[in-house]
């Protein structure tokens, strides 16, 4: 059992995982519970000047076979009144002592900042978050993420609460925005303790084909909202990753954006976030998914040799880089398993219509000057040997080259065969082919030099 | 669409499309009800009526219809091959990806429509096809390994929703076709004539359909195993069809009450889907008595006959009759029987008329003679379509009697795994060589057989006279080489009754008198393959009647490529 604790500049949490702020830390209620079950954390539902919220406010992407991918919400921040919140924190906080308990906040001005700020402190939060992030409604009054996109805006609010709090302030960065960077680096350099990201994707996530009215409806309109979910989660890896990897950037970072699983924690960790933080999955699972997020980062840590979580904090940021840095001259090709295939020529079907025209069925003509599996590289540039079978359109297997029996085993198939087979001089490497096959480990793509 | 304004085509449309049109929007309301219900519920608005109180109504599916979480789930799991083996192995060619494709999108018009341009009868062969041989058995899936998609499941749901509807109805139609003013003339309305019909009337033609029975559907409407599917379904999907612009006669035989030559002088061409005659007969001696019935006639009566009773099979039991279609024989009650054991004859038929509970229909009574046994000869798929009809209906004890070994069965392997998880008994290389008969109680039997006064029960040997008459008591059985009984290892077989699943006899008389034509193998039509054509260059042939006896889909295509031809030759 490795230990999962984390120490998130000064805010202790018995593991890494923390409720982000949303419908799911909405309450004191709501909070207990989830701490019964086992969450390190949660930050509260951003509290403010009491808002008035529309109805409907949700609306989901489906993907084959699951519900709500991605999920758009117009939903404002806490319609509850401030005091209640506060009061709820300072009962869950006296609850759940061990726990990591921070109120998210967003106000207007410097005078109403800092005294929520002294509030949310006299109710015992272990820090506070501000939402810098929201993408819709609270943005058109200056809040949210228009405070997020503007870094001298972000730089100033930042200071005002650094000057008074006490309890570490991280601040939490919108994604709608060209450079992460920006908006990160000034939060840092006006004293934020940590960073949180991502907060939604501004979107638009669909149309009631029906009635021809947007999703979510609100009286027959409907207005672009904040996108989260596993759809978002690539945007916000790329976030965290842009952060982690600057040196600027010195305070720790919580990710979040479509955690849904521990394997969704890892990536996240491994590119330097300290602790993760859901909502989503939550909304659609409930809080119970906290035990296998647990026991299964456990168990890889255990795998890894890990006997610390933080040993896993940004154990791949350093494998992000630029593309120009990337090596030129590595090669992989396809290789289709015919022992595996089961002969749906999906893969044939992409590479044809959407890839590089590589991949070809048994029987199929070979292009002149091309190569079926095991035909020899040098044949290839004389073109005879090869041009001559390739017109007879026989792409049955030469003798293979020894050093290319990597690639080799990709066999033209016997008569009748089904088994797509692989141009090696066509395919690009592009990894399109073992995407599509829905046999696990079928198309592999292996090194060739 | 002028064509339906014409006979009986025109009053099934007006039907269909006052009922389509009497509750618009209704299709949201009832999707989640089962579909049969819904399939049944038309039929009773409609030309054609079946009583009530037939057997088949007691037999629920093995494959029920899918709801749509149900179907998206198993739609989602095809891969969408590139080139469909499943596709391939259907006979009528339907574009498997494509529709399922359109399931997963929603597109169920779309996807019904994809079914109906290859066939007009997706809906039943949805659930009759032998899917495990044909489309599903070349699903890729197979190899992953992994179920294969239930795609006849699938079609089922695609294409349930849209027949009896004029929406689907319309999908079978060529919009903007015009009128040819040539007419073709289908003999029978079973599933090659109906496919025929359908796309020569797309195609503008004029089609007329004369069926000698009451109740158009043929094989497919009073053969199909009730548990697959059952004959108000087929007979509602066969008028749905009609509608789409086919006229139909019923109760008319041609060659008697309409000629051949009639038919040619009045019609541009004329197409065959007769069908066969019925059973086939086994050809030993005792078989045309009480206790041996027809595999197939036995399936009609279960579909469609309201006064059958499994217990009537029995000639012992009380309102049995000695066979099918034959009139009673007299019930010698309370004898021993069967082997010298005490057999259901008298106390048990009786106690199953005033028995507990009420019971006096199906199941009921048939237990009360499962322990007489019943016996299928045959090696297709009719005598295991019969044989686990049989032991669903609660007869004990079926067993299936096939002359060669089980390798060599024309039947579905699938077919016969079915039938043994019924319950079945499959017997391979023993052949039937006499029926045996208890002698009667009577004077002149008794006055003929002197030395056997009152000889009832006798046990051990054949009786030796009156094999068309007594009791069943079994079969006189014999190992088989090579489908040929081994002199020597003759044996009984007691059966309370036998159900002869032999294939259908041919149809000599109807081609001897059908101009030109020329009789085939077996007294099949000699047609062609691809085309349907027969000697006579008028005169088209296809399904049942020419190929001996396939599945529906088969029956299916074979019209539909028939009606290319007629098209062809029309122009």
């Amino acid at each position: 059992m490795a230990d999962l604790s984390i120490d998130f500049a000064g805010i202790k949490s018995p593991n890494p995982f923390w409720l982000a702020s949303g419908p799911p830390t909405n309450t004191g209620a709501q909070v207990a519970r989830a701490f019964d079950m086992g969450w390190g954390g949660a930050v509260w539902k951003t509290i403010g000047e009491p808002v008035v919220n529309v109805s409907s406010r949700l609306g989901g992407l489906d993907g084959a076979g699951q519900r709500m991918v991605g999920l758009t919400n117009i939903e404002l921040i806490s319609d509850r009144p401030a005091e209640a919140n506060f009061r709820d924190i300072e009962d869950v906080k006296k609850r759940f002592p061990d726990r990591a308990l921070i109120a998210s906040l967003m106000f207007g001005s410097k005078d109403e900042w800092r005294s929520a700020v002294k509030r949310a402190e006299d109710a015992g939060a272990d820090g506070l978050e501000l939402n810098f992030g929201c993408p819709h409604g609270m943005c058109e009054r200056g809040m949210g993420s228009a405070v997020g996109q503007e870094p001298e805006v972000l730089r100033h609010i930042t200071s005002w609460v650094k000057e008074v709090a006490n309890v570490p302030v991280l601040v939490k960065l919108t994604p709608n925005i060209t450079d992460i960077l920006e908006p990160a680096v000034a939060a840092v350099e006006a004293g934020a303790d940590g960073l949180v990201l991502i907060n939604t994707v501004r979107s638009l996530v669909g149309v009631d084909l029906d009635r021809l009215v947007p999703v979510p409806d609100v009286a027959g309109r409907g207005s672009p909202g904040g996108y989260s979910g596993p759809a978002v989660k690539p945007i916000a890896l790329r976030m965290v990753s842009d952060l982690a990897r600057d040196e600027r950037i010195t305070v720790p970072i919580s990710g979040l954006g479509g955690v849904t699983t521990w394997q969704d924690a890892a990536e996240f960790i491994s590119l330097g976030a300290t602790s993760v933080q859901v909502c989503t999955s939550v909304m659609h699972y409930g809080y119970r998914i906290v035990e296998d997020m647990v026991d299964g980062m456990n168990n890889y840590l255990d795998e890894k040799g890990m006997s610390f979580v933080r040993e896993l904090v940004g154990a791949a940021a350093g494998r992000v880089t630029e593309w120009r840095e990337l090596n030129l001259s590595y090669k992989v090709r396809a290789d289709i398993d015919p022992d595996k295939c089961i002969g749906c020529q999906v893969c044939y079907v992409s590479c044809r219509d959407g890839g590089h025209c590589a991949i070809h069925l048994p029987g199929e003509l070979l292009a002149q000057g091309h190569a079926a599996p095991r035909y020899r590289p040098a044949a290839r540039a004389g073109g005879s040997s090869d041009s001559s079978s390739g017109l007879q359109g026989s792409p049955m297997p030469g003798p293979a080259e020894p050093g290319l029996t990597g690639w080799g085993s990709t066999v033209a198939g016997p008569t009748g065969s089904r088994v797509p087979w692989v141009d090696q001089t066509e395919c690009v490497g592009c990894n399109l082919c073992s995407l599509v096959c829905p046999v696990p480990g079928c198309v592999r793509m292996l090194e060739v030099g | 669409m002028a064509l339906q304004r014409r006979g009986h085509g025109a009053s099934a449309a007006a039907d269909v499309r006052r009922r389509s049109c009497a509750a618009p929007g209704r299709a949201d309301s009832v999707r989640d009800r089962p579909r049969a219900a819904r399939v049944r519920r038309k039929v009773n608005n409609s030309r054609f009526k079946l009583p009530t109180g037939r057997i088949e109504q007691g037999f629920r599916t093995s494959k029920p219809p899918y709801s749509d979480a149900q179907a998206r789930a198993e739609a989602r799991r095809c891969v969408y091959c590139h080139d469909a083996p499943c596709t391939k192995a259907c006979p009528a060619g339907v574009d498997v990806p494509g529709f399922i494709r359109k399931i997963t999108t929603g597109n169920l018009k779309g996807a019904a429509r994809t079914i109906f341009q290859a066939n007009v009868l997706g809906y039943s062969c949805g659930r009759v096809c032998p899917v495990e041989a044909l489309c599903e058995g070349a699903c890729v899936l197979k190899l992953a390994p992994d179920p294969p998609v239930a795609i006849g499941r699938l079609q089922r749901y695609a294409t349930e929703r849209y027949v009896g509807t004029q929406a689907g109805t319309d999908m079978l139609g060529a919009p903007g076709t015009k009128h040819t003013g040539r007419r073709v003339a289908l003999v029978g309305a079973g599933p090659a004539s109906l496919a025929c019909a359908s796309h020569l009337a797309s195609r503008g033609h004029e089609a007329v359909i004369f069926e000698k029975r009451s109740l158009p559907g043929g094989l497919n409407m009073s053969g199909v195993a009730p548990d697959k599917l059952h004959a108000e379904d087929a007979l509602a999907e066969a008028e749905w069809v009609l509608a789409s612009g086919i006229e139909l006669h019923t109760g008319v035989e041609v060659g008697k009450d309409l000629s051949w030559e009639r038919l040619l002088a009045d019609y541009d061409a004329v197409f065959l889907g007769v069908g066969l005659a019925g059973d086939r007969r086994l050809g030993i001696p005792g078989e045309e008595g009480p206790g041996v019935f027809g595999a197939v006639q036995t399936i009609e009566r279960l579909k469609l006959d309201p006064t059958f009773r499994p217990a009537s099979l029995f000639p012992g039991s009380p309102g049995g009759d000695a066979r099918l279609g034959a009139e009673s024989q007299p019930a010698s009650r309370g004898e021993r029987g069967w082997g010298g054991e005490s057999g259901p004859g008298g106390e048990s038929s009786s106690g199953g008329e005033s028995g507990s509970g009420g019971e006096r229909v199906g199941a009921g009574s048939a237990r009360e003679f499962s322990e007489a046994g019943v016996v299928v000869i045959g090696g297709g798929n009719t005598a295991t379509d019969v044989a686990r009809q049989l032991a669903l209906l609660g007869f004990g004890d079926v067993t299936i009697l096939y002359r060669r070994s089980e390798r060599e069965r024309p039947g579905y392997a699938h077919e016969l795994e079915l039938a043994r998880l019924a319950g079945v008994r499959f017997i391979e290389n023993v052949v039937p060589v006499r029926v045996l008969r208890r002698l009667e109680v009577g004077p002149g039997n008794a006055a003929a057989r002197g030395d056997r006064k009152g000889g009832v029960g006798v046990a051990g040997g054949p009786t030796d006279a009156g094999d068309s008459a007594g009791q069943l008591r079994g079969l006189l059985v014999a190992d088989a080489e090579k489908a040929r009984a081994i002199p020597g290892t003759e044996r009984e077989f007691p059966a309370g009754a036998v159900f002869v699943a032999v294939g259908q006899a041919g149809v000599p008389d109807l081609i001897a008198g059908c101009p030109g034509v020329e009789s085939g193998l077996g007294g099949r039509v000699k047609a062609d393959e691809k085309t349907g054509r027969t000697g006579n260059p008028r005169i088209f042939a296809a399904g049942d009647c020419v190929n001996g006896g396939k599945e529906v889909v088969s029956a299916v295509a074979d019209g539909r490529r028939a009606a290319v031809a007629i098209d062809e030759m029309l122009r």
